[in-house]
């Protein structure tokens, strides 16, 4: 079957990317160049030429979301062969890998991810306690720990050089061993963090070659998107996936867009990867998103910096339509004027075109003090908090019986469900008189946990309904779908009798979460057949995900720079244009000629890229009582300063 | 893909058993130790409907361990097929891409692939359920693979044909045979061609029926259905002499096969073996032209044939094997027929037998034996037309004689060896260690009957390192006299081996006195200078017979009895 490319308008450089065939490609791709549309169509493109091979194509994005946007667009475009194209990110790729071949390294197909910072130092606990005895002078805290053993598995250091790593700290063997053990204690729970899952799949992959060799027989062509902001351990991953000489390797990178710095990735990274193996270079300068004022601006910013690729070309503005307001710059006296202003300019906006503005902040705490102004004026606005756990009462007890049904001496969980359920039908059953039930009868918490609760005469009809359903379907047959049905009626029974009672409050973040819970199931359900996907399957995909909650309509959305990655908006109001903002304070302190200050530059270049209509940048003379002086960047993107 | 091991659990009377698998493997053993099982079990477990809900076996496929257990309290039934590369990089690029999900890397960068189907009674749903799942290397369920796709690629990869005994070529030759029906299908006639012979065809037909008038009556009568159905208004009822349009004929084609006269008669009209092995022809002609195209390109066919030899002359048995060998892919073949395993290489042998009411699988190990003595066994095998194969129990003995007397001893004791599953193997030629070994190996048990002399010493001495914990009576008897002639000698037979010898074989040979202690030896090997051996243990079988049981030396009847008790053992 052939694939009509020129169906897509696409540019003359957009068409040659799409129909590059094969060997190493680099295309730097400039915000705004359709980038998304040149890899969707290429997949897509690749698949319908080859209708009779069975040969996988990978595509790996930065985020969940990236990958399901990718995958409605190319569920779109084909009608057959979509189960040739996998999209996933890193961590999920690290993940399936470990699925099937974890054996190796001494894991099962069913290991849970800590995805909980508590769950991670309570890991990390345990191991200190292994790798140094008691009385020791040198007796680190968790949490003071886990930064430097995260950076340790970020960097997939072996345990053999992990001393060698610590670098010169007076008790570098001290630290070394409790890397050592903490990894042992995550094998022997059958437990992994989001970085060690990176860390023991580039192990392997490098440990056995053979498997590396079998993902590189089915992968023939991988396409990497965002690649500018792999981190080290996603790099390996992605080198050991991929051909030695001339692979099929597809990336999309924008070195202008780099600003994960913070998370290991390194603008080294690019020149390493275009030299390995030598790859071609495709430019899409070429901008359909920004007015062209905007683009000006973005231009003669990012030339300050010096460490660009080599014969990078500026973008050029393609938008059509009027670009005459789409620029505005303002500066106050105190950071409050500016908010003030700006939440007056948004009250004014009708409520449906508020969803599409963001307001932009290098920092958190700026957007924090925005949301509070903007609420204070009826402004609605949102600002997402990453979110790891549930936290309502119904779907931490959900969460923790399915996980209980899948680890069934997990005391963690045990203690989480007894609490919700606390909440929830204001029963206590201890969980500490669950464990020696449980050990008596040789069987799983949550058994024993159902069998104490059986024994309470205070439980209700429609809660012992639940708890036999929970028996019958999850505990005898697995069958978690029917139990998860059970519960959200259960929920909706109980909410109507708490209703005005204590317990209401349980519910208070129900509806958010129910949301998150439907999102994040059709989320997995579009990777894999819900069928299909076995219990611990499903919780290691949930654990994988975020589950913060998606913007209210007619909400202001709030992000910071680094999370605006690969979004846009009709209205972007970039705050907090002064020195230690934007540039922040570290990176001043560091100087001007510095990766630091750069990645500062490409965070400018990266938000104002964001506006498809207007920009408004503002800055103010005090923040939080300390005066600041207007951003380098404004003179830089060309605007100049009266005296006043 | 080759499928190298095959385990089953409870299924029928297997309670368990692990086969390792070549490329060829023969599967021999009494009724009843289930080769049938073994072959029904891998053909089922590979078979297009296992993808479906209910499952594809029957209440009586769960293992009954007595007759008042029923199949909703069976153990599950689990039947786990393994695949394995036998070199690195062995399998195609397209089947690990479209396997890719089951498949495991092991230590030695071989690739494999488990697969296990499950089934048994669900007491939640009160029925019987399959459930199916790739494995891990550690044998942990992969969640990977559970996509039902994976299950029916494996099974086109590696599809699994399954001929049984009864080969009837009226079902074979049939327009949905799964060998038959894609010769017919699909016609290789382009249009033009098709619509004139279509034309052509009707016009015969026309002819036909302008001659042959009494369908006539038969349309008019059946055209009255029209006036109760709605029905097509003109040209109702038509008769066809021949089908008139060209898949229709296809679908109906027939082979005929001339017998000696030239006359051509349908296939199912010939005898049985001709019916059966034409099946297999059949078989291997739809390997060789249709299979990529019915199933995939990179398929590598798995046939499960049972008893490829019945109906067969034992001639036309043996030169079977050559065909059957060069079927392309893997086979699994059971049989009953010496004939056809004098042809089959020992190791490519297993013996089901039961152990302890268990059945197990014995082969012949590859560190058993060397190239030479391998050779010499296989001489014997083949020489005995396999018979030995199918005993439980080996009374290796050294000489023509022993092989000779001793069944017909069994049969005065009112044993007969065959109905004991006893064979007589005489040893000397291919050695007495190569055989124990084989027989250890293959589960089969042995009794070592040596001669009294210094070479049936060392035999003695031989054996007993094969003891292990079994008393030396049990398996080793040596004779206290120097042969089987001495025995019968001094068992009051001298008469036989006296009357026996000639007037001339008697005075060259025979120097002693009678009653000295060299005249029994030299009276006996004149016996023998004048007839054959052979002759010699007839008469003197026959002078036991005429004396009955009692007349049965005492050592020779514990020999037999020996024998006849260890082949008890594995009934």
């Amino acid at each position: 079957m052939s694939f009509d490319v020129t169906a897509f308008g696409l540019n003359e450089s957009q068409a040659d990317a799409v129909q590059w065939q094969e060997g190493p490609l680099l295309v730097l791709a400039g915000p705004g160049s359709g980038k998304t549309r040149v890899l969707t169509c290429r997949i897509a493109r690749l698949i319908a030429e080859s209708s009779d091979s069975r040969f996988r194509v990978l595509g790996i994005t930065f985020t969940n979301k990236a990958a399901a946007e990718m995958r409605q667009r190319i569920d779109s475009l084909l009608r057959n062969g979509r189960d040739r194209v996998t999209l996933t990110t890193f961590h999920s790729f690290a993940a399936e890998i470990l699925r099937q071949h974890g054996s190796h390294v001494g894991l099962k197909p069913d290991f849970s991810i800590l995805s909980d910072q508590a769950d991670r130092e309570a890991a990390l606990a345990d191991a200190i306690k292994v790798a140094i005895p008691e009385n020791e002078e040198f007796n680190p805290k968790a949490s003071q720990l886990l930064p430097a053993i995260t950076r340790m598995l970020d960097e997939c250091v072996p345990v053999s050089q992990a001393e060698a790593a610590v670098g010169s700290h007076a008790h570098a063997k001290a630290i070394a061993s409790v890397y050592a053990a903490y990894r042992e204690r995550l094998i022997a729970s059958n437990q992994l963090d989001f970085a060690s899952l990176l860390a023991l799949a580039v192990e392997l992959l490098e440990a056995k070659p053979a498997i590396a060799k079998q993902i590189r027989r089915v992968y023939t062509h991988v396409c990497v998107d965002e690649c500018q902001d792999t981190n080290s351990a996603q790099f390996r991953l992605l080198v050991q996936i991929v051909a030695e000489t001339r692979p099929n390797l597809f990336v999309v990178a924008d070195d202008d867009q780099l600003i994960y710095q913070w998370n290991g990735a390194s603008p080294a990274r690019l020149k390493d990867l275009r030299d390995r193996f030598t790859m071609d270079v495709l430019q899409l300068p070429e901008n359909y998103r920004c007015p062209p004022i905007v683009i000006q601006l973005a231009n003669s910013l990012i030339a300050h910096n010096a460490d660009r690729s080599a014969d990078k070309k500026p973008l050029t503005a393609h938008k059509t339509g009027d670009g005459t307001n789409g620029l505005v710059a303002k500066s106050f006296g105190d950071f409050a004027d500016e908010l003030a202003w700006i939440a007056e300019k948004l009250k004014a906006l009708p409520a449906k075109e508020r969803s599409e503005c963001v307001i932009l902040a290098r920092r958190k705490r700026l957007l924090e003090e925005a949301v509070t102004v903007l609420t204070g004026k009826s402004v609605p606005a949102y600002i997402a908090i990453r979110k790891n756990e549930f936290e309502s009462a119904p779907y931490r007890f959900m969460h923790s019986m399915l996980r209980l049904a899948n680890a069934p001496q997990d005391r963690e969980q045990l203690r989480r469900m007894t609490k919700a359920f606390f909440e929830l039908e204001g029963v206590k059953i201890d969980a500490q008189d669950v464990v020696p039930v449980a050990s008596v009868n040789q069987e799983g918490y949550l058994r024993a946990w159902l069998e104490l609760a059986d024994q309470r005469k205070e439980i209700d009809g429609a809660t012992r309904n639940l708890l036999a359903k929970a028996t019958k379907s999850l505990l005898d047959r697995l069958a978690y779908w029917e139990f998860v049905d059970s519960c959200h009626q259960w929920f909706d029974a109980v909410r109507k009798q708490t209703t005005g009672s204590a317990s209401e409050k349980a519910f208070e973040e129900f509806d958010d979460e129910k949301e998150i819970w439907e999102a994040l199931k059709s989320d997995i359900a579009q990777h894999y057949a819900l069928s299909d996907v076995s219990l611990h399957m499903f919780l290691q995909e949930l654990d994988l995900r975020a589950k913060e909650k998606p913007a209210p309509p007619e909400a202001v959305r709030c992000l910071t720079i680094a999370s605006s990655k690969g979004m846009e908006f009709k209205h972007v109001y970039l705050i907090g244009l002064v020195e230690d903002e934007l540039p922040g304070y570290y990176a001043r302190k560091k100087g001007d000629h510095t990766d630091e200050m750069r990645e500062e530059r490409r965070n400018c270049f990266v938000a104002i890229t964001r506006a498809e209509e207007s920009l408004i940048l503002t800055f103010s003379a005090r923040y939080f009582g300390y005066s600041k002086e207007p951003s380098r960047f404004l003179k830089e993107m060309g605007f100049s300063f009266k005296k006043s | 893909m080759r499928l190298t091991r095959l385990s089953i659990q409870n299924f029928r009377g297997i309670t368990n058993l692990t086969l390792n698998l070549d490329q060829t493997t023969v599967l021999i053993g009494e009724n009843n130790t289930g080769k049938t099982s073994v072959l029904e079990a891998l053909h089922t477990c590979m078979s297009r409907g296992l993808t479906r809900r209910a499952t594809p076996f029957s209440e009586y496929d769960f293992h009954l361990p007595d007759n008042a257990s029923e199949p909703s309290d069976a153990p599950p039934l689990v039947i786990t097929l393994t695949f394995e590369e036998s070199a690195e990089d062995e399998w195609a690029a397209e089947i690990d891409q479209a396997l890719d999900k089951a498949i495991q890397v092991l230590d030695d960068n071989r690739k494999q692939l488990t697969f296990r189907v499950t089934s048994q009674f669900d007491a939640a749903t009160r029925d019987f359920t399959v459930e199916w799942a790739f494995l891990d290397k550690a044998g942990s369920h992969l969640p990977t693979a559970r996509n039902a796709k994976l299950v029916t690629d494996l099974q086109s990869l590696a599809p699994v044909f399954f001929l049984g005994a009864v080969r009837d070529a009226a079902h074979h030759f049939h327009a949905k045979s799964p060998f038959w029906s894609p010769f017919t299908k699909n016609p290789q006639i382009d249009d033009e061609t098709r619509e004139e012979i279509e034309s052509q065809i009707e016009t015969l037909n026309q002819s036909i029926l302008d001659s042959h008038t009494p369908f006539d009556v038969v349309k008019t009568g059946i055209s009255k259905t029209g006036t109760l159905l709605p029905l097509a208004a003109q040209d109702l009822v038509s008769v066809e002499a021949i089908p008139a349009r060209i898949f229709d004929m296809l679908a109906k084609t027939q082979v005929k096969l001339a017998c000696r006269t030239g006359a051509r008669l349908p296939i199912t009209q010939h005898g049985a073996g001709t019916q059966s092995l034409s099946i297999i022809f059949l078989f291997e002609a739809f390997l060789q032209s249709q299979l990529a195209t019915a199933y995939d390109k990179h398929s590598e066919p798995i046939l499960a044939l049972e008893e490829p030899e019945s109906h067969l002359h034992p001639s036309a048995i043996r030169s079977l094997w050559n065909t059957l060998d060069g079927l392309a892919g893997q086979k699994i073949i059971a049989t009953h027929s010496g004939d056809l395993l004098a042809a089959v290489p020992l190791k490519a042998i297993r013996r089901l037998a039961r152990k302890n009411g268990q059945v197990c699988s014995y082969r012949v190990k590859d560190t058993t034996l060397d190239a030479r003595a391998l050779e010499k066994v296989r001489y014997h095998i083949r020489e005995k037309r396999g018979a030995l194969l199918f005993a439980r129990c080996w009374l290796l003995v050294e000489g023509e004689t022993d092989y000779t007397v001793l069944p017909e001893l069994g049969l005065i004791l009112g044993h007969d060896f065959s109905l004991c599953s006893v064979c007589c193997v005489e040893f000397s030629q291919c050695g007495l260690k190569p055989l124990i070994k084989v027989a250890e190996d293959l589960g089969i048990e042995w009794h070592v009957l040596a001669d009294g002399d210094q070479a049936g010493s060392t035999y003695v001495t031989t054996a007993t390192q094969f003891l292990g914990t079994s008393p030396k009576a049990e398996r080793i008897t040596q004779l206290a006299h120097r042969d089987i002639e001495h025995t019968l000698w001094h068992s009051g037979y001298d008469a036989v081996y006296e009357n026996a010898t000639g007037v001339n074989q008697r005075k060259s040979i025979v120097k002693s006195a009678a009653g000295s202690a060299d005249y029994p030896t030299e009276v006996i090997k004149a016996a023998i200078a004048t007839n054959s051996k052979p002759h010699l243990a007839y008469e003197a079988t026959a002078a036991v017979a005429a004396k009955g049981a009692t007349g049965v030396p005492q050592e020779l009847k514990a020999v037999i009895e020996a024998a006849i008790q260890l082949a008890g053992r594995c009934a």
